[in-house]
């Protein structure tokens, strides 16, 4: 089963820790990559109020960032909880879910054909 | 082991939710062999008629039909769509405009558009002429750091003749123009941001060359942390991402002769990223290997056998352009080893040992993730023998 869950944790380094957890492996060359198949998408630090810039791209005005670095994830092939509950219900990996949000609709990112709504935890 | 082809594409595609269907042929008697496909996500293509297609079965394998007629299998990383409106031009971008007179109108929903739906916008820009007059669509992105970023649009001129067109990004090379003619075609550009943005520019700008004014269609706006755009991430509101396309588990030891054969695909890189990308025979393990690879060499393919872990052959040829199509052959026998690229044997190696075990094709390293083959393929066939396999013939173009 896939879900999507929306997370926001306290820094970058936070984030990239709990995606490493998820497990890496190596190739020939040294070259890392992960061993999951999930989808993470990096939003980062989320723009609350557009920046303004001039007409050479010099910034005039900052943007208003989000405090929190924030995560996209479509979880894949996910098991359920209980396969003989009557409804299955699913479940991120250990420690994802302290750092799940829930928005209204889609917020500042979806995935292509996927509505959050339909696919939250 | 007998005679036997295990072959895809060549103008023949079949697939389903899930799976792409090669063909094994073993005396004139067909079978299937069935590659699972995953993608957690929708993604589009441009289908036999020049459309584009929105593939709505996630894991539905995407043979796109551009700039060919026998289409090939396509498959792309995961990407992401900056750009939250990618028609709607009113929404995502905004009037950047410079002169007296120099004004930039936008109706979305205006024209046809390569999806063949009336969502292609048009933007009607006038400059006032000399130094630092211009009338633009800006799009920028807020960054915290410098990235890399490739943006794309289909552009068509609505006025039925040539126009030239401003069409720039943050460092993405010396201002000038582009041609928007009346068919639509997509444009592309690589720059990078700086540690506060990207951004993006459209319009008229006649000190860099411009007509002083456009009359264009604009469909397709994308922008992707990425060296090379790839194939289209619609979006209606927020940032959209598709996911990575993965193409493993092709076939079975019987289907393959560990002993000898050929390995040949017709093949086109995404782009020349230097990134490893392959595409293997292998006993799902990476001990026991034949595959053939784009390297982290520019322009760069290679071949290679492995037995026991060990490399046995490792042929290289350079390519003039690895974006393009190009046929590539190994043939893999007990110390009798060789390279085809295009008609020309371009290597040979004469000592070395053949795998133990062959028994999957599949598009990745060879233990069923990681270097991911992600690129184009018109044709794979792999043989179980050598000897009257005419390469040369094969291979050519």
């Amino acid at each position: 089963m896939n879900k999507i869950g929306k997370y926001e944790f306290n820094s970058s380094v936070q984030a990239d820790d709990m995606i490493a957890a998820l497990g890496t492996s190596t190739d020939e060359d040294g070259n890392t990559y992960p061993s999951h198949n999930h989808c993470i998408v990096k939003l980062g630090y989320i723009v609350l109020e557009q920046g303004e810039y001039n007409e050479e791209g010099e910034e005039v005005k900052a943007p208003v960032l989000s405090e929190k670095y924030h995560l996209d994830v479509l979880w894949k092939g996910l098991e359920p909880i209980d396969a003989e509950a009557e409804v299955l219900s699913y479940i991120e990996p250990k420690g994802w879910a302290d750092n799940r949000i829930d928005i209204d609709g889609n917020g500042v990112h979806s995935f292509m054909g996927l509505d959050y709504q339909e696919y939250k935890f | 082991m007998g005679k036997g082809i295990v072959k895809l594409g060549e103008g023949q595609w079949a697939v389903k939710d899930g799976n792409l269907l090669a063909a094994k042929e073993t005396n004139g008697r067909f079978k299937n062999a069935e590659f699972t496909v995953t993608r957690g996500t929708d993604a589009t293509y441009v289908g036999k008629d020049g459309l584009i297609f929105n593939e709505t079965g996630n894991d539905t394998p995407r043979i796109d039909f551009t700039d060919n007629t026998d289409g090939h299998l396509l498959l792309e990383p995961e990407s992401r769509n900056l750009v939250p409106y990618s028609n709607e031009i009113s929404l995502s971008t905004g009037s950047t405009v410079s002169g007296t007179g120099s004004s930039t109108a936008v109706t979305d929903n205006y024209a046809i558009s390569p999806d063949g739906t009336q969502n292609a916008a048009r933007l009607v820009a006038t400059s006032a002429t000399g130094t630092g007059k211009y009338a633009l669509r800006d799009f920028i992105l807020s960054t915290s750091s410098v990235k890399s970023y490739t943006q794309s649009t289909y552009l068509k001129s609505n006025t039925g003749s040539d126009q030239k067109v401003s069409y720039y990004g943050r460092d993405t090379g010396v201002r000038g123009f582009i041609t928007v003619t009346s068919e639509w075609q997509r444009f592309e550009l690589s720059g990078n941001s700086n540690t506060t943005n990207y951004y993006v520019y459209l319009g008229a700008r006649p000190e860099d060359g411009t007509d002083t004014s456009c009359d264009i269609l604009v469909y397709g706006y994308q922008l992707e942390q990425l060296g090379y755009a790839t194939s289209l991430i619609p979006t209606n509101g927020s940032q959209v991402t598709r996911d990575a396309e993965t193409c493993t588990g092709a076939g079975s030891s019987a289907d393959f002769n560990s002993e000898e054969g050929v390995l040949y695909a017709e093949i086109a890189a995404l782009a020349d990223d230097n990134t490893y990308r392959i595409l293997s025979l292998s006993d799902e393990t990476r001990n026991e290997r034949v595959y053939m690879q784009y390297t982290n060499a520019s322009n760069t393919v290679s071949v290679v056998v492995k037995y026991d872990g060990e490399t046995q052959a490792n042929m290289v040829y350079v390519l003039s352009d690895a974006t393009n199509f190009s046929k590539v052959a190994i043939k893999y026998k007990a110390n009798d080893f060789a390279l085809w690229v295009n008609g020309v044997e371009r290597d040979t190696d004469t000592i070395g040992n053949t795998p133990t075990t062959l028994n999957k094709l599949q598009f990745n390293e060879g233990d069923s993730s990681g270097n991911e083959f992600y690129g184009k393929v018109k044709a794979i066939r792999v043989y179980k023998e050598t000897d009257g396999i005419d390469l040369a013939t094969l291979t050519s173009l």
